[in-house]
């Protein structure tokens, strides 16, 4: 009996990746730089942060429309409610509505990647060919977002919220692999700490759902349900924490850029595989049935349209009937 | 020369090596990954465990819907399975996956969701990554059924005279002669009326009419291949009274009331059955029995209202046992 194998981590070479400015700006790279993830590609000014204050505003004495505010100092009042800004910033008009917006600030474009330059539109962006290792994702939104990758150590469901709040103070845009399973509760923790993206072995509908309202990347490597990380998986998420990484939702596609002489087990050990897996004693494979859904076990017996697996941390054995079941290997 | 003729659905890729009508081997696998790679290696796999010693020797020909797929190789002859199932003359074939029915005249893919209650586990959901995962207990299989169960009425023509066959993803690999599967076909034939069942349970139908449509030599091929004959389906509104008299001389009289589903065992042979009923008039036929034998169904099929929830916790498990009773009888 044969049983296909899930889809491994794939090293692809000629990558091609665009780098944009957010405004327009200055781009300072020229086509055949050698580039590596630090190297500064352009620059272009930034204002982050706006606020509406609405068509009531009574704006502090002296101060007028274009007029600068420090941190902290009065802009003036609604409803006898003082307003002070909570940035550096310049009052403006939008229409009827007075509108904050924080002072411009430079941004420096980074490549990310490893690679070289090999077309520039002045201005706006940057092509850069490069070569990364590609994660497929069974599952996500459908957000284009990019972004330091931060990887919880511990794929295990109990101390996720503790990660999350260690790292509280650093997660805004940032892309966190969180472990084999996402609740509701570390999701709506994650949005009000404004994670760009979060990548999970399986999470619930309800929180799928609730990730795609709220804008926030969500991609699934396994399933719906409590679900298992497959080991090569891990072992690659592992090694490339604080990574810029790259995610194309529309192609289920995490691309993590490496350097060109990358060298890795996993990668080199899953290129030249075949598809389909010949299922036999010992084989390790991903359960697609309940209650075991993405549980990870080993082949104890074939019989018939059945396959029996054994998990690591129980003693019985469980009956799987094919198709409900892929090869790890 | 051998044909290897390749049938790709949604859950399940059925494979026919054929080297004439008396020597033919099937190979169904419950698996399907739209990669190339993937598909060319099955094909390869399966050539094996078919026993097939050379597969360039082999005219290769693929069936896919609602495109063919990409399998890596070069096909003789490539069809989708609208076309396949239009050429099909000697039955009125119905194929059924998960998600879509296939008929010789009409096609429905937009299966209506409120009928299904997706929320029921994460079943549903992760079919939608894993489209060839089989339920494992039956409320999840009628739950599934639910998406094609609400066709509409005019998918099946009325004046059917040929045999029906259902076939495709739904009866091959997941049939396994389940009171489950025997109630979605009764539910699938809507329009009053007398009907031949067939089943193909080795999803064999589409690669048969493959290569009659790919060589003339065996354009009589389906006519001759026997598919499992399941009996007739009596459809009617009201009581329907009856005789049957079986091939040995046996007569049995029998009467229906309306919104019940009754099943006689009937073997296989030349069975005479005369039926009485407002709606059908009377009717003397000679049939040929099979795995069920005779079923007449007074059901008011065409109201959905009756898929609700009294019919499943009530209605739905008299009904199924009814036709287990006879699949153990057998």
């Amino acid at each position: 009996m044969y049983i296909p194998a899930v889809l491994k981590p794939k090293q692809e070479n000629d990558v091609l990746i665009e780098r944009a400015l957010p405004t327009s700006g200055n781009v300072t790279a020229k086509v055949g730089d050698r580039i590596e993830p630090f190297t500064r590609l352009g620059m272009s000014k930034v204002s982050y942060e706006k606020i509406i204050l609405g068509e009531k505003l009574k704006v502090a004495r002296h101060k007028h429309e274009g007029s600068y505010f420090y941190q902290g100092e009065k802009i003036g009042s609604i409803n006898y409610s003082k307003v002070t800004a909570p940035y550096n910033g310049y009052l403006y008009k939008e229409g009827e509505d007075f509108v904050f917006v924080q002072e411009e600030r430079d941004y420096w474009l980074l490549s990310g990647a490893w690679g070289e330059v090999v077309g520039v539109v002045q201005g706006v962006s940057v092509l850069i060919r490069t070569q990364n290792i590609d994660l497929t994702f069974v599952a996500c939104t459908n957000h284009n977002i990019q972004g330091e990758l931060v990887v919880f150590p511990n794929p295990s469901e109990m101390l996720v919220m503790e990660y999350l709040e260690n790292f509280a103070k650093n997660v805004n845009g940032k892309i966190i692999f969180i472990g084999d399973y996402l609740s509701e509760a570390v999701l709506r923790r994650a949005v009000e700490l404004k994670v760009a993206g979060l990548l999970v072995g399986g999470t619930d509908r309800s929180s799928f759902t609730f990730a795609k309202d709220n804008g926030v990347f969500l991609g699934l490597f396994v399933g719906f349900g409590h679900c298992q990380i497959p080991n090569e998986t891990f072992e690659v998420l592992k090694n490339v924490s604080n990574r810029f990484v790259f995610i194309q939702g529309g192609n289920k596609l995490l691309r993590i850029p490496v350097p060109e002489k990358f060298d890795s087990a996993v990668v080199k050990g899953s290129t030249s595989r075949t598809l389909l897996r010949n299922v036999k004693k010992g084989l390790s494979v991903l359960v697609l049935q309940k209650p075991n859904f993405g549980v990870k076990g080993k082949v104890d017996r074939v019989s018939g349209n059945s396959i029996f697996v054994k998990f690591p941390e129980k003693d019985e054995t469980f009956e799987v009937k094919v198709p409900n079941i892929l090869s790890l290997e | 020369m051998p044909i290897l003729s390749v049938n790709i659905g949604r859950s399940e890729v059925s494979l026919l090596a054929f080297n004439s009508i008396d020597d033919f081997k099937v190979y169904n696998y419950p698996y399907v990954i739209n990669d190339p790679s993937f598909l060319k290696e099955l094909i390869k796999t399966a050539s094996k465990e078919l026993k097939i010693p050379t597969l360039a020797k082999y005219d290769l020909l693929v069936c896919g819907f609602p495109e063919i797929p990409d399998i890596g190789m070069e096909a003789k002859l490539a069809m989708t399975l609208d076309k396949v199932s239009a050429s099909i003359k000697e039955f009125f074939p119905v194929f059924v996956s998960n998600f879509s029915i296939l008929t010789a005249s009409s096609f429905l893919s937009a299966a209506k969701l409120e009928y299904v209650d997706v929320t029921l586990s994460d079943f549903f959901p992760n079919l939608s990554i894993y489209p060839y995962l089989v339920p494992n207990d039956s409320l999840e299989q009628f739950t599934l059924d639910n998406f094609v169960r609400f066709f509409p009425n005019e998918l099946i023509a009325n004046n059917i005279n040929v045999p029906m066959v259902f076939s495709g993803d739904r009866f091959g690999y997941m049939f396994n002669n389940d009171p489950l599967s025997y109630m979605l076909i009764f539910d699938l034939v809507k329009t009053l009326g007398v009907y031949e069942l067939r089943v193909d349970s080795n999803n064999i139908l589409a690669n048969l009419a493959m290569i009659a449509r790919y060589d003339d030599k065996y354009s009589n091929i389906l006519a001759e291949y026997k598919f499992e004959s399941l009996g007739v389906l009596i459809n009617a509104e009201g009581t329907v009274e009856g005789l049957i008299e079986t091939e040995d001389g046996t007569r049995q009289l029998f009467e229906v009331k309306n919104e019940q589903l009754f099943v006689v065992p009937l073997a296989l042979g030349r069975n005479r059955i005369v039926l009485k009923n407002a709606q059908l008039g009377t009717i003397e036929k000679t049939v040929l029995g099979g795995t069920l034998g005779l079923i007449v169904d007074t059901r008011p099929k065409n109201n959905p209202e009756i898929y609700n929830a009294t019919y499943i916790e009530k209605q739905l498990n008299i009904w199924a046992n009814s036709v287990k009773e006879v699949i153990t009888s057998l």
